[in-house]
């Protein structure tokens, strides 16, 4: 039986979020996700369905819709296969753990809130950085949703294409300063060899632009997304903590509260921490 | 003595700064300089210096004006930053007229739209080609929208040197204001906002290195040193 199982994955090697195995043959891929028309069902393809069978991809386990859905007491990722366990983790390292201890009610309300499902992941994975931040350039109008038919979440694939294009910089920064990390500034012109950035991270730092261009200011998870751009500090001479942290509180703001991010600033941005709860309530 | 007068369009500050060439009530001589760059300021400091110093080896002797103006202008011209005459000379023949040569550096204009000819304008070609909407304009990429007037403001604030943070930061802010809500126009403001925090270093350091120039220049036209010779802080 041909199959296709899709996993999610943060590839933290090429920036991708995505990646797909084929068992044999391309034609037989599991068919496109059908377009939701309504928020309230978009949690159907992954939530509804995280079965115990943890050997199974999230496409297969999206088609059983016996699946047993997931006791209160169950985290969200505790349902997950390993795999895909791995992926959501690294989605929720990027995004400040908002995904943290997630239950199956809590993700449904961020799933609403504009955060990715399947389909979104699933989505990102089939464009380039450039191509995907082209295609939401001609897709805006229909804004949160990628287009008028559609429950694609343009807020999920902004955010999900900048985090990829992010990590790819890093990825390559790497390669010329090999203790570089997410979170850290990012290296400043006379720090490179000869004075002046190699033209593969040039490059890599073009499609962060592209991908940075179309996140927008209204949702959650695009702040997130920014908030993790702000971190690179490139024009700061310091680490950018205010506008992290402005970032951090706009989206804590819209989550109505979220205690992992919270968490995040009290860790690594204690002198922000009244910043951060000022404006989350203003 | 120094006192802030009045804010120069190229500069932060402009300063008058007065050199005092006697100590004497009954021979009082003084000199006024006008300074917007460090270096003139510095000039003026060392002049003063050297004056006081030679007063107090010599009580009852006092400098002429002249003299004191000569001084300076001979500190002032022996700061002239390094990189002025071969970044925007090229006149050596006009030496002949024995006036400075910086009467001849030739500056890019202060501001320049959102094009610059350089790398940070073909990133913006480049990154912008393929964008839903956009003219080809770069100074108007969306049709209806203008950014010319921000990024000539960000080229002024560049040439401040205050900071570039905050000059990239007001540059996005006020390419919002201009969109007024338009989300496609938001979209090109976020480009632009992005292009400058990642690839405006250079600009920045660049913009430093000609307002360096235009204030020293500045500062040997306004204080009269442009005709004339070199002279020391010899006795009177």
């Amino acid at each position: 039986m041909n199959k296709i199982i899709v996993s999610i994955a943060i590839a933290s090697v090429c920036g991708g979020l995505l990646y797909k195995a084929y068992d044999s043959e391309p034609d037989n891929q599991v068919e496109q996700p059908k377009l939701r028309s309504a928020s309230s069902e978009k949690s159907d393809y992954l939530l509804q369905n995280l079965a115990n069978d943890s050997s199974k991809g999230l496409e297969v386990l999206a088609q059983d819709k016996s699946s047993v859905p997931l006791k209160d007491s169950e985290t969200f990722l505790d349902g997950l296969a390993e795999r895909d366990r791995d992926a959501f983790g690294q989605a929720n390292e990027r995004l400040f753990g908002v995904l943290e201890n997630i239950s199956e009610e809590d993700y449904q309300k961020l799933i609403d809130k504009g955060f990715p499902s399947t389909r979104d992941f699933d989505f990102v994975s089939k464009y380039d950085i450039k191509e995907l931040s082209n295609t939401l350039s001609y897709n805006g109008s229909t804004y949160p949703s990628f287009d008028k038919d559609s429950s694609i979440s343009y807020p999920a694939l902004s955010s999900l294409n900048l985090l990829r294009a992010l990590a790819n910089l890093e990825e390559v920064t790497r390669y010329y300063f090999p203790e570089y990390q997410q979170g850290t500034p990012f290296p400043k012109s006379n720090d490179w060899p000869d004075g002046e950035r190699p033209a593969q991270v040039v490059e890599a730092l073009m499609k962060m632009i592209s991908a940075y261009g179309f996140v927008r200011d209204d949702s959650a998870i695009e702040l997130l997304a920014q908030a993790r751009y702000q971190q690179l500090a490139f024009s700061a001479d310091d680490n950018n903590a205010d506008r992290v942290v402005e970032k951090l509180a706009t989206a804590n703001k819209l989550l109505g509260g979220d205690d992992n991010l919270l968490s995040f600033v009290t860790q690594h941005y204690p002198d922000k921490l009244d910043y951060f709860k000022e404006l989350s309530i203003e | 003595m120094a006192f802030l007068l009045t804010s120069s369009l190229f500069s932060a500050s402009e300063e008058v700064i007065t050199i005092y060439g006697s100590n004497l009530s009954f021979a009082p001589s003084d000199w006024n300089v006008v300074c917007y760059g460090a270096a003139c300021k510095g000039s003026a400091d060392s002049v003063q210096a050297a004056i006081d110093e030679m007063l107090r080896r010599a009580v009852k002797d006092f400098v002429e004006e002249e003299e004191i103006a000569a001084s300076f202008c001979a500190a002032l011209k022996s700061s002239e930053p390094s990189h002025c005459e071969s970044k925007f000379g090229g006149h050596n023949s006009m030496s002949l007229l024995y006036k400075h040569s910086s009467v001849w550096w030739d500056f890019p204009s202060a501001t320049n739209g959102c094009g610059t000819g350089s790398f940070f304008e073909s990133a913006l070609s480049s990154r912008l080609t393929g964008t839903n909407g956009f003219t080809g304009d770069l100074d108007e990429p969306i049709s209806g929208f203008s950014f010319e007037p921000a990024c000539n403001n960000h080229d002024m604030c560049y040439n401040g040197g205050t900071g570039r943070n905050g000059c990239d930061g007001s540059f996005y802010t006020e390419l919002q204001s201009i969109c007024s809500g338009s989300h496609e126009c938001n979209d090109f403001a976020k480009l632009y906002s992005a292009i400058v925090d990642v690839f405006g270093q250079e600009a920045y350091n660049e913009a430093a290195l000609v307002q360096e120039c235009r204030d020293f220049k500045n500062d040997i036209a306004k204080n009269r040193c442009v005709n004339m010779q070199v002279a020391g802080t010899g006795n009177t």
